[in-house]
């Protein structure tokens, strides 16, 4: 089920960033943010309904808790990405500022011979 | 933003979320909770106030002082780091301290929590300081 | 105690540039005092390698293949102590290169975070923390790129960002797939069960990712696009230090991946490398050819000396992979050389197209000197140290019968040669134009703090071609470590 969610995620992802518009560029970005999150936790192998804790008495055995590591991951990816995805949010509100448009074909300047 | 219903309940949301964000900071280390989501939730408590009143009050000041936490709150971290470097020569080492309270039981302080209430510190005046400078930006008036 | 002090000064730094506040003159000092201080540390990491081996840290007492471990073994001191010699001389050009108004939103500020996120990306021992370390670094050029939001840098920047994030996702994606096919993320641990392991093709599926990320990054062929259209618009010494540490971080992170995993010569591997090392260098400099503005053909020489890097790794030999390594620190003194005579260029005459400009080397013979050497480096002319570089590169693919891809390197290095004349014709030996930009009209002197670390990078690479054999050998002693991963290996898991 995951998976394919990750697989949606993707492809929405790719889909929305060969759009023309830079919002949609944002929200791309987004997506393929989540989807590398998911993936990690995919890859990495859930455990469903456990905490990635040992219990206090101590008496548990392995395989009874989650692995805590791809938990760390994501934490950490989800918060570079939430960083990524507000400086994309400021640098598109400065760049409509500037421009009044939102039209990627216009951002062609930078790249005349 | 002109909301009566949250005019009135700011003055019980507040503490209750400074407490519960406390607590989280608190409980941190071997449970649930930690520096990040206790900052959180105690900055969204700070913007409370003036996002339900007008923000005639927020200035320079405010501002001023969310960027005293924020680097009281980097300077926090950057010694905990520290302390385990010059202790024992490994970076971010955790040392523990116990204290004991009236003999009956034993409390452990320890650069962890110094390095969470650090980023408890960072997060609260870096929401608070993002808030402000957004409202100035728009004039929410 | 040492191993942390690429990442701790910087982290100083930049809490101390908040206290501040915005007052330009103590954002200054502080900034460039910071960065002289990173490059004495850099200097005393590096002895200190050379002295004992292999600099182990085990951040939070964990032991290796559990916590985050940061290694500095001879490779990571060599890069550490170049990027920060450059970084420091840059930042002494920016004191004046960089307008107040930049300075004001904290151009240090961002310098230092940049400074750490390399340093960390040098010294990380596991992947994701190397992950982390690149988003620390990529997430501050995308402040610098934008830095005074000026029409052109946020175009640039779009782009820019666009493309690294790409390169981000798929790194991580990599690193995801492979923690869950090993169950570690040390980089050691990691070499150790990628090479007991039988999958090989489930790594490789992961190294493509690997491979497609850092390639972002160091902009090898398919994925170059975004260097050429955003390198040129943010002021030159931004462009600068870009160009001299961005790309070779990718670079880098290429080097120590493959050789911890790879172990011996693959193939398909080999193949795809010296490809696209081939492809890079000649579509870099052929674009490079076509174009006039001064910032715009360096950017596209970036690339073409890229791919000079990637052959290198792709000819696998230990003399082959010292000449690589060679090449990139001498690539990272020359090409930040070459951009900031760009930038005194273009604050004598306000220009950066070589069609309005002019006659310089009648007005200022030491400038015409300043870009001489590291352009003269660049095309590879002996006794500087490009020369060295291509010549060791092209004796390790002679000695290894890559005979084809060799003789492209050859001929790309003709067509640099080409290039950097036609900046030299049509800056200094051609007559000013006369309609545009007299210099009448720009009489501003150029300030000393400028001129000094223009100077000092040419010469620099001068005396870097001079005794590039004492250089050499220190690098066939680091690229010995890097064809034995069994040393690396066996530093960073022994018990503390």
């Amino acid at each position: 089920m995951l998976s394919i969610i990750t697989g949606v995620l993707y492809t929405a992802g790719v889909y929305l960033l060969l759009r023309r518009s830079l919002v949609k560029l944002i929200l791309g970005i987004i997506f393929l943010s989540n989807a590398t999150n998911l993936l990690i936790f995919i890859s990495a192998g859930m455990t469903e309904g456990k905490p990635a804790f040992v219990a206090k008495e101590g008496a548990e055995q392995t395989g009874q808790m989650a692995d805590p590591l791809p938990q760390a991951l994501v934490l950490t990816a989800i918060v570079i990405g939430f960083g990524i995805v507000a400086f994309t949010l400021a640098l598109n509100y400065k760049y409509h500022k500037q421009t009044g448009t939102y039209d990627l074909d216009q951002v062609k300047e930078t790249d005349k011979v | 933003m002109n909301s009566t219903i949250l005019k009135m309940a700011v003055g019980v949301l507040k503490p209750l979320f400074l407490l519960v964000s406390l607590w989280l900071l608190l409980r941190g280390h071997n449970e649930p909770g930690g520096g990040f989501i206790g900052g959180l939730i105690a900055g969204s408590a700070l913007i409370l106030r003036p996002l339900a009143y007008d923000l005639e009050r927020l200035s320079e000041k405010n501002k001023r002082q969310s960027r005293i936490v924020l680097r009281a709150g980097m300077i926090l971290i950057f010694s905990s780091a520290l302390l385990g470097l010059v202790s024992h020569n490994t970076l971010l080492k955790g040392l523990w301290l116990k204290v004991n309270l009236m003999g009956t039981q034993t409390l452990k302080v320890g650069t962890p929590l110094l390095f969470d209430m650090g980023i408890y510190l960072t997060v609260i005046g870096f929401i608070y300081f993002v808030f402000i400078s957004m409202m100035e930006e728009w004039q929410w008036k | 105690m040492i191993t942390a002090l690429p990442i701790l000064i910087p982290l100083m730094v930049v809490i101390l540039l908040l206290m501040v506040g915005r007052k330009v003159y103590w954002l200054k000092l502080i900034g460039i005092s910071g960065a002289f201080l990173l490059f004495l540390a850099s200097l005393l990491i590096f002895y200190t390698v050379r002295q004992e081996g292999i600099l182990v840290s085990q951040a939070g007492g964990w032991p290796a293949p559990y916590g985050i471990t940061l290694v500095i073994d001879l490779l990571s001191a060599l890069m550490l102590l170049i990027s920060s010699f450059t970084a420091f001389l840059v930042g002494v050009y920016a004191l004046k290169g960089i307008d107040e108004k930049r300075h004001r939103f904290r151009f240090f500020l961002f310098f230092h975070t940049l400074m750490m996120g390399v340093g960390g990306a040098f010294i990380a021992g596991d992947i994701f923390n190397m992950y982390v370390w690149f988003e620390v670094m990529v997430m501050s050029s995308f402040v610098l790129i934008t830095l005074g939001s000026e029409k052109q840098q946020l175009e640039g920047g779009i782009k820019y960002v666009t493309m690294n994030l790409m390169g981000s996702f798929l790194f991580l994606a990599g690193i995801g797939l492979i923690y869950g096919k090993t169950g570690t993320l040390n980089l050691a641990d990691l070499s150790m069960t990628v090479r007991e392991s039988d999958q090989t093709f489930l790594m490789n599926s992961s190294f493509i990712l690997f491979f497609m990320g850092f390639g972002i990054k160091a902009a090898i062929f398919p994925f170059f696009f975004w260097l050429p259209s955003s390198y040129h618009t943010p002021p030159v010494t931004i462009t600068a230090l870009f160009a001299a540490l961005l790309t070779k971080v990718g670079v880098y992170g290429m080097i120590r991946f493959f050789t911890l995993y790879i172990t011996d010569i693959n193939p398909f591997w080999q193949n795809l490398l010296l490809v696209l090392a081939a492809l890079t260098m000649v579509i870099g400099v052929l674009t490079a050819a076509s174009q006039y503005d001064i910032r715009r053909i360096l950017s596209f020489h970036i690339i073409s000396q890229i791919g000079y890097m990637i052959m290198g790794l792709g000819f696998y030999s230990a003399f082959a992979l010292a000449a690589a390594l060679f090449f990139m620190m001498h690539n990272i003194l020359a090409k930040t050389g070459a951009f900031l005579v760009g930038g005194l260029i273009q604050e004598k005459t306000g220009s950066f197209q070589l069609k309005s400009i002019g006659g310089l080397f009648k007005e200022h013979p030491w400038l015409g000197l300043f870009f001489f050497l590291p352009a003269m480096a660049l095309a590879g002319v002996p006794p500087l140290s490009g020369f060295f570089g291509k010549f060791f590169l092209i004796k390790g693919g002679f000695e290894g019968q890559h005979f084809l891809t060799t003789a492209i390197a050859i001929w790309v290095s003709i067509v640099t040669m080409f290039s950097m004349i036609k900046i030299w014709n049509e800056a200094y030996w051609k007559p000013a134009p006369k309609d545009l930009h007299q210099p009448a009209s720009h009489p501003l002197r150029l300030k000393r703090t400028m001129i000094v670390p223009v100077a000092v990078l040419g010469f620099s690479t001068l005396l870097f071609g001079l005794s590039a054999g004492w250089f050499m050998e220190v690098l066939q002693e680091a690229a010995q470590v890097l064809k034995q991963p069994e040393l690396y290996i066996e530093a960073v898991l022994k018990p503390v």
